[in-house]
């Protein structure tokens, strides 16, 4: 199981390095870069497809009106030469041939030789250009020959319309009577009464067809088609393919669809027109694929285009989060030799906001260090604080009193009250040891120096009396232990023994306030005059200190043990009113947890 | 002059066919039943050539009087492939008979055996493709003709006394490759070998056409006024308006000697004014009407008198221009 634990560890990416801000910065900068990127490529093949597709059709559409133009032009053409069925030579020959006099009709068929002759080199595409009367006789470029009108269709097409229809017929593409490809048109000719009188008709070589469109190219593989209106090929590059069904082209079954307008079968892409007076139709066929191919073309350029755009964008982003990290990095690394070791510095190489950033950690690694200095400064002045202040408490001749005391009592067999002392006297040593702990419960702190009171009081023979009101609500509160018993000293010496009365109180108050604690030692002594106050508070604001010999220093030693644990905001402050006695405030944040006297006690 | 004409002989048996026709037509049972009318059709060398004109005309109305439809097809100008083009169509649309002027007689041999093969009637006329197997040849002896022409030249030569005389001699033909006109040529120099000296100098082609021929010549008297004698093997020359040959005229007054072969009354009307001292005429109208008839005949399966059937000469010399001119119809064609 612990195998495939780490074997998926191996597999899966790391992804404590993908909250890296060199990960970010790159997957931020390929983001930004990179689908803009594929968005253009995107658009732009489909907008390069949508106007390949509409050039395509613009220009089939172009070719097949040039196609259809050049047609028209062809079939205006015809059209001029057979309005010369009107010719007198034409005219006379048709009646001269229709009562037969073949003497008189001699001149007018050598003429009509020549003149037919003369329009058939004019326009080297015409095979043959003829007069056919009623009685099937045809003259032509290639002299006279008889027809069968019943099989001929495009006299049978002229000879059903009424002289109003003065419209050129179409009739082909068929085979001439030489072997050649054609397609004919043609006109009826009428006598002086509307009479018919046979048909004035054009053979063109289906070739021109090819002439016209063989070289006209749709893309590579797109070709023009001629269908006539039979739906059969008349023209096509193949030529095996004329005259098969444009169905071959286009599938089965074929409709009439084709014939005009622009769709796609399959694989092709046509366009019809329809060719008005010959019911024919041009079609244009391109090959659906050689678009495409054109697309994949495009495609293949754009996506190595875009690869390479990648693999750009890739590298340079690489490298600018790499330039940009590196101070970063370096930073990241100077910061963990500093966890070790607050002497390093970090190399500042740019001006930047990195640059600032290492200048600062520089600075706050100096005041660190300084601060460092100092706290180890303070720590151990607070011991030598703490040391003094112990010294102070436990002063020698408050331990030889006691136990003279004791022994006063052990000779008066004051048994009970030897008791009390020592067990008072206990407590009072094992609060002010605490283990070595410098954070105590205040319920502790109110208890030592209730034993203290209550020795110093059995020692000066009850001169005085002492109350303490400390609110339940605070004594599981900590506090920096032995702040009480120095002021409570004071207040003894320098206040109620000081007086010459006997009623001497020293008041002990404890309450929260505003967040802090307040403790506040009243005594009722002869009280402090007022600039005597005033140098003291000065002295324990950070002002001068007092003279050797004024006394003050536990109030500075317990004022100065607070700041340096707690800060400026808290401390000590005496108030004073001389002949009425004086108050000491002290001031403490408000600090849970549990005390130390008494988990050492549990231990125990 | 003497005037030849055709053979009592050649009458009598065309009489006695025509007759044996018209009575044998209606019992004879065995041939298969016509949907249609027999179709001959005539291949000239040209249409545009204006000699053609009389053998059409009597070809048509030959037709008329067999009941036969008669088709004339042909090139505009000379082109063998072009006819051999168009007979290989009439050939697919089955004519019953053709009739073909040889402008290559060895470029058309094929063809015409191709037609033959197909079951058609194929018969030569004015210019023949002997090698061929056409049914038979109807039209001028071209050897003859081009004897006469020389027998002619002899004649003028030595009245004037340049018997012993070399005499630069020039030659116009209409193409180098029609047996007719080679025939002639061929009769020409052979008539007069040997009796007079004639140094050929040149043989002008003109695709018997009447313009190309017309400035050919002009344009030859104009580099060698020094000719002596002109053989025109056809009568194209003289058929366009004499005043388009000046260097000629004033050629032929210098004393030029010319002999040419055709009759054509615009040919006779030149030779009055002095453009030719003798000419050779062909009968064109029997050549149309004889190859009618007896290609009918052939289809028909009836018997041919013979595979060569000759339509006879007409010798014209400056004694008779004017009475021929008189029989002789005016050509109102161009």
């Amino acid at each position: 199981m612990r195998k495939i634990v780490s074997v998926l560890r191996k597999l899966l990416p790391n992804f404590s390095r993908l909250r890296s801000l060199r990960t970010k910065l790159i997957l931020s900068f390929m983001v930004l870069s990179l689908i803009p990127l594929i968005l253009l490529a995107i658009l732009s093949y489909y907008t390069y497809l949508e106007i390949l597709q509409q050039n395509v059709r613009n220009y089939t559409e172009t070719v097949i009106n040039r196609v259809e133009r050049n047609l028209q032009i062809y079939l205006s053409d015809l059209g001029r030469i057979l309005d010369l069925r009107n010719d007198y030579y034409i005219l006379q020959f048709l009646k001269l041939s229709l009562i037969d006099d073949i003497e008189g009709n001699q001149k007018y068929t050598y003429r009509l030789w020549e003149n037919l002759n003369n329009i058939k080199k004019y326009k080297t595409d015409l095979r043959e250009v003829a007069i056919t009367n009623l009685k099937g006789v045809k003259i032509g470029c290639y002299g006279v020959s008889q027809v069968d009108l019943t099989q001929n269709e495009l006299f049978q097409i002229l000879a059903n319309r009424t002289p109003q229809d003065d419209a050129i017929a179409f009739y082909g593409p068929h085979e001439d009577w030489l072997g050649g490809k054609v397609f004919s048109v043609g006109c009826a000719i009428y006598g002086d009464y509307d009479n018919f009188l046979g048909i004035m008709s054009i053979d063109v070589e289906l070739d021109l067809l090819a002439r016209i469109c063989r070289d006209i190219r749709l893309g590579k593989s797109g070709y023009v088609t001629i269908v006539d209106q039979n739906g059969q090929i008349i023209f096509h590059p193949q030529e095996d393919l004329v005259g098969k069904s444009v169905g071959l082209l286009l599938g089965n079954p074929v409709g009439e669809s084709w014939r005009s307008g622009y769709y796609t079968h399959g694989n092709r892409v046509i366009m019809g027109k329809p060719l008005t007076p010959a019911n024919w139709s041009i079609v244009g066929i391109s090959d659906r694929a050689e678009l495409v191919s054109e697309m994949t073309k495009v495609a293949r350029i754009s996506f190595a285009l875009i690869g390479g755009s990648i693999i750009t964008v890739v590298l340079v982003v690489l490298l600018l989060a790499g330039y940009l990290t590196k101070p970063l990095k370096e930073l990241q690394s100077s910061m963990r030799a500093a966890a070790e070791d607050l002497n390093t510095f970090v190399a500042v190489r740019t001006d930047d906001e990195i640059g600032q950033l290492g200048r600062t950690f520089n600075q706050m690694l100096t005041q660190i260090r300084q601060l460092m200095r100092q706290s180890v400064q303070e720590q151990k002045k607070l011991r030598q604080i703490e040391m003094r202040a112990l010294q102070e408490q436990i002063k020698p001749h408050f331990i030889y009193n006691t136990l003279e005391v004791i022994i006063g009592l052990l000779e008066t067999d004051q048994n009970e009250d030897v008791i009390k002392m020592v067990e008072a006297l206990g407590a009072f040593f094992r609060i002010s040891l605490s283990q070595g702990e410098e954070l105590i419960r205040i319920k502790e702190e109110v208890e030592h120096v209730r034993n203290y009171l209550y020795i110093q009081r059995f020692r000066h023979g009850d001169k005085y009396d002492y109350r303490i009101e400390v609110d339940e609500g605070i004594t599981q509160y900590k506090t920096l232990k032995l702040l009480l018993q120095p002021l409570v000293e004071n207040a003894i010496y320098h206040g109620v023994r000081s007086s010459a009365r006997n009623d001497g109180l020293i008041m002990i108050r404890g309450y929260a306030v505003e967040g802090t604690i307040c403790f506040e030692v009243i005594d009722n002594g002869p009280g402090i005059p007022k600039d005597q106050v005033a140098a003291i508070n000065d002295c324990l604001q950070g002002g001068k200190p007092l003279n050797q010999g004024k006394g003050g220093f536990g109030l500075r030693n317990v004022h100065e043990r607070i700041v340096l644990a707690f800060g400026k905001g808290y401390g000590l402050w005496l108030s004073s009113e001389p002949g009425k006695g004086t108050k000491v405030v002290l001031r403490l944040p408000l600090i849970k947890g549990e005390s130390i006297a008494e988990s050492s006690h549990d231990r125990v | 002059m003497k005037l030849r004409r055709i053979p009592k002989r050649v009458c009598l048996f065309l009489s006695i066919i025509a007759l044996s026709f018209l009575l044998s037509n209606s019992a004879r049972m065995d041939l298969p039943v016509r949907t249609r009318p027999i179709i001959i059709s005539i291949v000239p060398k040209s249409l545009d050539n204006p000699m053609y004109v009389e053998v059409k005309e009597a070809a048509e109305l030959a037709a008329r009087q067999q009941n036969v439809v008669l088709e004339w097809v042909g090139p505009f100008k000379v082109d063998v492939d072009t006819q051999i083009r168009i007979i290989e169509g009439l050939i697919r649309r089955k004519v019953d008979g053709i009739a073909v002027c040889c402008s290559d007689e060895d470029r058309l041999n094929e063809v015409i055996d191709k037609a033959v093969a197909a079951g058609i009637k194929v018969a030569t006329f004015g210019s023949d493709a002997p090698q061929s197997n056409r049914l038979f040849y109807c039209g001028t002896d071209n050897y003859k003709a081009g004897v006469e022409c020389g027998r002619a030249m002899v004649k003028i030569v030595n009245e004037r006394g340049w018997t012993d005389r070399q005499l630069n001699t020039v030659i116009l033909t209409g193409g180098l490759n029609a047996h007719n006109l080679k025939e002639r040529i061929r009769g020409f120099k052979e008539a007069t070998a040997g009796r007079i000296n004639l140094n050929y100098q040149a043989v002008l082609t003109c695709n018997e056409d009447t313009t190309t021929a017309a400035k050919n010549v002009e344009a030859y008297l104009k580099k060698h006024p020094e000719t002596d004698a002109f053989f025109f093997a056809g009568g194209w020359a003289f058929l366009g308006p004499p005043e388009a040959m000046p260097i000629y005229n004033q050629w032929c007054r210098n004393g030029g000697i010319a002999v040419s072969m055709d009759t054509f009354y615009p040919v006779l009307q030149a030779a009055q004014r002095g453009f030719a001292q003798a000419l050779v005429g062909q009968d064109y109208r029997k050549m149309g009407e004889f190859v009618v008839n007896y290609l009918v005949c052939a289809i028909k399966e009836l018997p041919l008198p013979s595979t060569y059937l000759d339509t006879g000469l007409e010798l014209a010399d400056q004694e008779n221009f004017g009475k021929l001119l008189q029989t002789k119809k005016p050509w109102d064609i161009k």
